[in-house]
């Protein structure tokens, strides 16, 4: 949980209120649960979106002026300048992206999961999924180029 | 600048630390005691609101319903009931005070706690919560149709009963219709045991079948015995009053040698607190019946029974026993029970060559955590 949430959010200062609100929200909806060995799949589910609603939040905050304007980033005293650098540069393209496809793209490249994982995650179809990934692709890609 | 996914991954996995973890913890108590207080408040009043309709309901029927009839058994067993049954007791309330309670329609799916869902086809059909004990929910389908979506739960047997027909589940979906004097009985997924007087069948997915068969049907004749000295034990148990149905047992009413039969004389057995009186049934299920869809499933009970009696080495024998029963949903559990049966028994040998058996099989099985703390422990 963790880990998705630091890597959609790209703010380790957040992860913690994430996992906290993903615990609470997975305790209430634990009797909709049928099968507990799709409980991991169930938790990466709630993550993303308890994250997605930080994220949108945080767009807010940055469009009526209460948060920061600069593009979310992985500010870690465990990271050397270079890597401290790379991370900050990687999250401002991302943060150019729009919400969907930044977390599919986001699940899928960088988190590693597979297709069907990541349309679950997303709470969308398979798809939708490949088509969000294929979209972050292109608009990374013009970026880059 | 190109984005590498693989250095972004390196560089984004945080370094998670129990003092982080028991933070987190911290607020989730914190922000779960409220709400913690209020479904205690929620929880009382519903309560109170169910014990006033229980005796207006009781009112009703003595002033001239059916008092033989067992419509709602709310919470039966000491462990907590398994099913939510709210849905039921808000039907009444809505219904005029002159309607016969019983028959009140259930148009709203009933949602058990562990997941489970029965589905009503229509206003027409009429089904009851008999007993949601902490080892069998049991519902009646008195009329019409439902879908019922069982999660799969090995500590309770889900069964259906409709008229002379009984589906007995442990997971599955399958939808039952009443109609004509016969249950047709068709199954979505997993499979279920259907038995009726003189016979049982098992359903696989896709499969559907009406019951009993027309050669099969009972007689008058052969329903006869119902109606003899053992009806009293199977009318009480199938009310749920377990205590009366075992002190009928043991006064010398007799069990039918049918596994339908002795499966129930067991659950009688059990509820009524003698899980060791339970065994004699459960080993004729297994001795005599060993072709029955439910003999594994008495085994495997066998199995806990003496477990929990500190038999480890008689558990560990039946549940090794249910896995030579052929491959069956209970396969799995059995063998990491076997596991922790021999493993308590003091035979770690043999316990560390199951586990590591389990774990081959079923990397991702529910008790892949207890099989590997018995394979940890033998490390050291």
């Amino acid at each position: 949980m963790a880990t998705i949430a630091l890597r959609l959010l790209g703010k380790p200062d957040d992860v913690d209120d994430i996992v906290h609100d993903t615990f609470l929200q997975a305790r209430r909806s634990l009797p909709k649960l049928r099968d507990p060995r799709a409980i991991e799949g169930w938790l990466g589910t709630i993550t993303v979106r308890v994250t997605r609603r930080a994220l949108h939040r945080a767009r807010f905050r940055r469009l009526v002026g209460l948060g920061a304007v600069e593009a979310d980033h992985v500010p870690t005293s465990s990271l050397s300048p270079d890597d401290y650098d790379y991370v900050h540069g990687a999250y401002s393209r991302l943060s150019t992206l729009r919400t969907e496809e930044r977390i599919a793209w986001i699940l899928r490249r960088i988190h590693g999961a597979q297709l069907d994982a990541v349309a679950q995650m997303c709470g969308c179809s398979l798809a939708t999924a490949k088509r969000r990934i294929s979209a972050a692709d292109r608009t990374l890609g013009e970026v880059a180029r | 600048m190109m984005l590498d996914p693989d250095r972004l991954r390196a560089l984004t996995t945080p370094d998670w630390t129990a003092q982080r973890e028991d933070a987190v913890l911290r607020r989730l108590q914190q922000a779960e005691r409220p709400r913690a207080v209020r479904w205690i408040a929620i929880s009382a009043v519903t309560m109170a609101a169910a014990a006033l309709i229980l005796v207006w309901w009781s009112g009703v029927w003595r002033s001239g319903g059916d008092a033989a009839v067992p419509v709602l058994s709310l919470d039966p067993s000491p462990d907590g009931p398994i099913v939510d049954a709210r849905p039921q007791v808000a039907d009444p309330l809505q219904s005029s005070p002159s309607t016969p309670p019983r028959t009140a329609p259930v148009v709203t799916p009933l949602q058990f706690r562990d997941g489970s869902a029965v589905i009503p086809d229509d206003e027409g059909s009429d089904l009851v919560i008999a007993e949601a004990g902490a080892d069998l929910t049991r519902v009646e389908l008195r009329r019409g149709g439902a879908r019922f979506d069982v999660t799969p739960r090995l500590d309770r047997q889900f069964r259906v009963e409709m008229g002379l027909v009984t589906v007995d589940v442990l997971g599955t979906e399958f939808h039952c219709l009443r109609q004509d004097g016969r249950v047709t009985v068709e199954v979505i997924r997993g499979r279920v045991s259907v038995s009726w007087p003189g016979g049982s069948s098992l359903l696989r997915r896709g499969e559907s079948g009406v019951f009993p068969p027309v050669a099969a049907e009972p007689s008058p004749e052969r329903r006869a015995p119902a109606s003899s000295s053992g009806a009293r034990w199977r009318r009480l148990a199938r009310k749920g009053e377990a205590t009366a149905a075992y002190e009928a047992l043991r006064a010398g009413e007799a069990v039918a040698n049918r596994a339908e039969e002795l499966m129930l004389a067991a659950d009688v057995a059990r509820k009524a607190g003698h899980p060791a009186a339970a065994l004699p049934y459960l080993r004729r299920v297994v001795e005599e019946h060993p072709a029955d869809s439910r003999a594994p499933l008495a085994a495997f009970t066998i199995g806990r029974i003496e477990f929990g009696r500190g038999r480890y080495r008689k558990a560990a024998k039946h549940f090794a026993r249910v896995r030579e029963m052929g491959e069956t949903s209970l396969v799995e559990h059995a063998l990491a029970r076997e596991v922790e049966a021999w493993a308590a028994a003091g035979d770690e040998a043999r316990a560390q060559r199951l586990a590591r058996d389990y774990v081959s099989r079923y990397p991702q099985g529910p008790r892949v955590d207890k099989v590997h703390r018995v394979l940890v422990a033998g490390d050291h």
